[in-house]
């Protein structure tokens, strides 16, 4: 007991140093013990999830409530991401036909996923294009959606393909990065271009639309390339090297040349309207199986 | 008389207002549990360093210096000797307990050696402050006797402000150290733990909702958690469903796009609100004259309120032609009871959709904000029953203690009968429907006009209980608890004698139980498990006249509205009470986790304006992004040690990228070959801007650009003003015919001299081009004063006769303030219909970093730079890379 006897006097009163010592051990230790528990159990954030995009209008959040709710919601323009944890069965729902809203629950308990609904007015599209990440536990799958109805004006297309560059063009960096740094080229990420809205009289049908991206794609990546120089280039972090989409040497661009460049693009027609959504829902599904 | 004053130390008032902060911090904890994890953690950690310093001044004190030690023998033994050696003796010594004997002085005329006389003790605190007094008299005992009575007394006296400390009688310590510690791990855990846990019950549990109300109430001492009460259902009430409005629109949005809750009076189309939202709060700009307090769009008007801290967008919508005074104050109530509401519920939801049961609120709001012009009660209806009823109150009155004029109503005898409710004007109401009975109770909610005879009577009580009112009163029992979950009962408490009763702390519902002599065992279940203690505030307040007002819909809503106002004097502080909130207050400072309000951003704001500032931005453009940053920031929370300035610092960042991300494609080539394929007509793109900015200069630039790219051009003199404007467009004619022979392209350069009018050479350029197959014609004007009206004008009739697919205006990158005054006059010269394109921001190489006449530009109009001018060079042009822009600006 005499190595407890007070050392000081701080504010009048006696301090023992040893006391002091274990006392600021435990104050420091238990905390970051127990929060280190709780944390492990809670912290359980979208480490791996479904991305959706595409230009404004297009459907996006309808989709991502309908999934959600099973019911159309009306939605009005997105200004924030959201992202929503689901369990897998909302995509399974479909397939019995007559229990038609059961979502079986043992499994939708158990294994779940993460959609994250992202803003497509063109000034918010940053908040997609940065939550791409190839990585290990990232992104499963991207799903861009657009309005097959409006696709036959000009400025809608190029505003869809205009996005659609940017978003093939990220994962092309982000896939030439991760290839350069492990041995074997990692698996191309799954994308989907999901047609909205075929229920309209003007929608396009998807291979009509296939065709139609990929020329229009190939116009812009031509363009691109004749393009000036922008502002920052030549410093440090180069961005203009990477402007070009896909194979170098040529001015098209196909979903099977992109293969290379890390996306595995299929196109599929649906209507959320219609509640007509069973080939997204299947592909999700696959991505999920993978 | 000889006196001691003790002082005692401070810490000891810290554990006295211990008690404050235990439920501060739970609702800390409720308050913060959507934050970071590691927030949390450090919330706990603050507490726990709190409480284990203080019990580390307990096991010091006990272990150290126990009152045993409290030098009374000294003192004793030197009493003989004089006052004055005593007081300086104690004065040179330390005492044990960190108490300190501040002055012990003995009368002049203590009788004799050895003994005191009356020895007055004062115990104070630190500030001085007198704690307790009292006297001692050892002037009988020897000094030894003396000594152990002062020592003892004192010891037992002080030792009642130690006992949490665990001492013993003695003042003696009675625990090892070893246990102590071990004990306050155990508590600190258990502690930290089950607040983590309530915490979590209160965030996230929702469905442990009574449990959650439970702790509020235990903690809050809060008799009225209204946010978390059930509605009274639909289907019992009496509103009637969508009441006409002159509103066409409201709806409530989550900024993630989902439309949380609406009530739409007409269709209108969604793309009203969506255009309301990308221009307003995606892009920002403001219609002129409107200062960003409403948005018109086709035939409507909107207003808005924000939500920020949970994102959400409370928009009404109206035809222009109606001025609607009270939209304001019907969003600000809204967004009051909708956020007192559902607040948690958004929070929790991440974004997504949530369920609401908004109908009844927000009719209600309506119903009284809305002026009616000739038809019905503005906010009540007038239908109801009076209060004289009142009168009838009787005996059991225990309740009325607060009412003072309850006497004069004293009881008439109640009128024996069925219970019934008299029709009242334009309301039929039988005893044998409950609903309706629930539903006029409800309406009844304004003054209860009207006589004697309008009463609702439950008379069980003097005249003797008849079976009659007895079945009456358990038929009416279970109809009420069914029709309104949980409010009806407290609502509806009628006296036994038919009035409506002022209920009060000990009084039962249960009249029908408890009167006239019948006992409780005649009635049925649910009819006894009604008693409870009534607060009468929680179910209708009292009017200046003595009329009792039911609770109802319009009173939980004024209810949460005050509530609201209370909590916005309060301000934040109102979540955590004391000592707590201080502490954490400031230490969030530092490792983050404080919600923002305005002034806690002020600062930081102020400093990041002067940065921009000094980046050449406009002051008035710097000044409205800042503030729309500071509307963004408010609600916000830091992130874990992030500190204010960080936050703002990367929110402003976000800001400009996206004031510079452009909307539409500028993709000039690509349009170029759009335009030639589809329409086959030449590209007419036309420059403008104020004098000496580098417009002939910058056309070169976009000239040689599309040479390169194979491209048939046509440069149109159109300064007819300036001499040698033509002669200088000709140099760079042959300059760039000869750079581009070898590359395939053709420029040629059509001009008509000096003195002509520019529209019309501009209309016979573009013909002339169409004429001879050239791809683009690129149209050079004379500089002018964007503040000279007379030359201003004359771009109307320029871009009406050329009808350019671009209008590009050059802006210097030396300009300051003026750039936001040329932009917005040139952007609004081309008449109503036409607008600029894009910018050139010239001369961009010899400003460096201060590059804010992009921002000041783009700001003011949110047209895009499509290019930027780098050097003297016809290579020298750029496109805008916004990521290098906003790096420059916050450099």
């Amino acid at each position: 007991m005499a190595s407890l006897l007070p050392q000081w006097e701080i504010l009048g009163l006696p301090v023992s140093l040893p006391i002091l010592f274990i006392t600021l051990f435990a104050v420091i230790l238990i905390p970051v013990v127990l929060s280190q528990l709780l944390s492990s159990k809670s912290k359980d954030g979208p480490s791996s999830f479904f991305l959706l995009a595409g230009p404004r209008d297009s459907g996006k959040t309808s989709f991502l409530l309908y999934l959600q709710e099973q019911t159309l919601i009306p939605t009005q323009t997105s200004t924030t991401s959201a992202t929503v944890k689901l369990p897998t069965g909302v995509l399974e729902q479909i397939k019995s036909e007559d229990g038609e809203t059961s979502i079986p629950e043992d499994i939708g308990s158990r294994h779940s996923f993460h959609l994250k609904d992202t803003p497509g007015h063109p000034k918010l599209r940053s908040q997609a294009l940065t939550s791409i990440n190839l990585g290990p536990k990232a992104c499963i799958g991207i799903i861009f959606m657009l309005d097959s109805a409006v696709l036959s004006s000009q400025p809608r297309l190029t505003d869809t393909v205009e996005y659609l560059y940017e978003l093939l063009l990220v994962i092309q960096k982000q896939y030439n990065s991760l290839s350069e740094s492990s041995a074997s080229s990692p698996d191309p990420i799954p994308l989907l271009i999901a047609c909205n809205k075929n229920d309209l009289f003007t929608a396009l049908p998807s291979a009509k639309i296939s065709i139609l991206l990929q020329t229009e794609l190939g116009r812009m990546k031509e363009t691109k390339r004749k393009g000036l120089l922008n502002a920052g280039a030549g410093e440090e972090d180069d961005e203009d090297l990477d402007r070009v989409l896909g194979d170098e040497n040529s001015d098209h661009v196909t979903w099977e040349g992109l293969r290379e460049f890390g996306v595995e693009i299929s196109v599929q027609s649906g209507s959320i309207k219609s509640t007509h959504a069973e080939s997204w829902k299947s592909w999700m599904s696959s991505c999920l199986d993978a | 008389m000889s006196t001691v004053r003790v002082r005692i130390p401070s810490r000891l008032d810290s554990v006295r207002r211990f008690n404050g902060l235990l439920p501060g911090y739970v609702r800390l904890c409720h308050d913060k549990f959507d934050v970071l994890l590691f927030q949390t953690f450090l919330a706990d950690l603050l507490v726990v360093i709190f409480v284990l310093v203080l019990l580390l001044n307990f096991l010091t004190l006990t272990l150290v210096g126990g009152c045993s030690e409290i030098g009374f023998d000294s003192v004793a033994g030197r009493v003989g000797r004089g006052g004055g050696c005593i007081s300086k003796l104690l004065g040179s010594r330390g005492l044990g307990l960190g108490v300190e004997i501040l002055d012990l002085g003995l009368a002049k005329d203590d009788p004799g050696v050895g003994r005191w006389g009356l020895v007055d003790i004062w115990v104070v605190d630190y500030e001085e402050n007198l704690i307790e007094t009292y006297v001692l008299w050892p002037s009988e005992c020897n000094p030894g006797d003396a000594r152990d009575m002062l020592q003892s007394e004192l010891c037992n006296r002080l030792a009642g402000l130690f006992l949490v400390a665990g001492m013993d009688g003695d003042g003696r310590a009675s625990w090892d150290v070893t246990i102590v510690i071990v004990v306050m791990i155990v508590v600190m855990v258990v502690v930290v733990a089950v607040f983590r846990f309530i915490g979590r019950v209160l965030v996230l549990d929702s469905g442990l909702a009574g449990l959650r109300d439970l702790i509020f109430d235990f903690f809050n001492a809060r008799s009225n958690v209204i946010a978390h009460r059930q509605l009274p259902s639909l289907d019992t009430h009496a509103l009637p469903n969508f009441p006409p409005s002159m509103l066409d629109l409201f709806e409530v949005i989550t900024t993630s796009g989902v439309v949380l809750w609406s009530r739409s009076y007409t269709p209108v189309k969604t793309s009203v609100i969506n255009s309301l939202i990308s221009d307003v709060f995606i892009e920002e700009r403001t219609q002129p004259g409107s200062e960003g307090k409403w948005f018109k769009k086709d035939s409507y008007t909107l207003k808005w309120t924000l939500a920020t801290d949970l994102g959400l967008i409370f928009v009404a919508v109206y035809q222009s032609l109606l001025q609607l005074t009270w939209i304001d104050e019907l969003l600000d109530q809204v967004k009051k009871l909708f956020v007192a509401k559902y607040g948690d519920k958004v929070k929790a939801s991440n974004g997504s959709k949530i369920q609401c049961h908004f109908d009844q609120y927000f009719d209600s709001s309506v119903r009284s904000l809305e002026p009616r012009a000739g038809s019905q009660a503005p906010a009540r209806p007038p239908n109801g029953r009076t209060a004289t009823e009142i009168k009838d109150q009787s005996d059991h009155d225990e309740a009325s203690i607060g009412s003072g004029d309850n006497d004069e109503w004293l009881a008439p005898p109640p009128m024996p009968g069925v219970a019934q409710f008299e029709p009242s004007s334009n309301t039929t109401l039988s005893p044998s429907s409950p609903a309706l009975v629930a539903q006029a109770l409800l309406q009844a909610s304004g003054r209860r006009p009207g006589g004697r005879g309008r009463r609702s009577r439950k008379s069980a009580g003097h005249s003797g209980a008849s079976s009659a009112h007895a079945s009456s009163g358990e038929e009416r029992s279970p109809g009420r608890l069914s029709a309104k979950p949980k409010r009806g009962k407290e609502m509806r408490i009628w006296g036994e004698d038919g009035s409506a009763a002022e209920a009060g702390e000990e009084q039962k519902l249960d009249y029908s139980g408890t009167g006239g002599g019948s006992t409780d065992d005649e009635h049925d279940e649910p009819v006894r498990s009604r008693p409870e203690l009534v607060d009468q505030s929680t179910w209708g307040t009292k009017t200046s006249q003595g009329d009792f007002v039911l609770k109802d819909l319009d009173f939980e809503i004024n209810d949460i509205l005050k509530q609201a106002k209370e909590s916005d004097k309060k301000g934040p502080t109102g979540l955590a009470s004391g000592l707590a909130a201080g502490a954490m207050g400031y230490l969030r400072n530092f490792v983050g986790g404080k919600t923002l309000s305005k002034e806690d951003t002020d600062k930081a704001i102020s400093g990041i304006m002067t940065h921009l500032l000094e980046k050449n931005v406009a002051r008035e453009a710097a000044a409205q992004i800042c503030d729309s940053v500071q509307t963004s920031l408010v609600g916000q929370k830091t992130g874990s040690f992030q500190s204010i300035e960080s936050l703002v610092k990367v929110a402003m960042e976000d800001a400009l990228r996206k004031i510079l991300t452009p909307t539409t494609s500028l993709d000039l080539l690509r349009e170029i070959e759009q335009v030639r394929s589809s329409e086959g007509r030449p590209y007419v793109i036309s420059i403008v801007g104020v004098n000496g900015v580098g417009k002939s200069t910058n056309l070169s630039k976009i000239c040689f650009f599309l040479l390169q790219n194979k491209l048939k051009v046509l440069i149109a003199a159109c300064d007819t003003f300036r001499s040698g404007a033509v002669e200088q467009l000709r140099v760079h004619a042959r300059n760039l015919k000869e750079l581009s022979e070898r590359e395939g392209g053709v420029v040629d350069l059509y001009e008509k001299g000096y003195g002509k009018d520019a529209a019309n050479i501009a209309k016979d350029a573009v013909a002339y081009a169409a004429s001879q197959d050239f791809d683009v014609v690129l149209i050079d004007t004379a500089g002018r004063r964007h503040n000279d009206q007379r030359l201003m004008s004359s771009l109307e009739k320029f871009a009406k006769f050329a009808d350019p697919d671009k209008i590009l205006m050059v802006g210097e990158a030396l300009v300051g303030s003026d750039s936001v005054q040329q932009a917005r006059n040139f952007n609004a010269a081309f008449g109503r219909e036409r607008k600029l394109d894009g910018f050139i921001i010239s001369k961009c190489d010899t400003v460096g970093d201060m590059v804010g006449a992009l921002i000041s530009m783009v700001f003011a109009t949110g047209i895009p730079v499509v290019f930027l001018g780098v050097g003297q060079n016809y290579t020298d042009l750029r496109t805008l890379n916004v990521k290098w822009a906003v790096g420059l600006l916050m450099s």
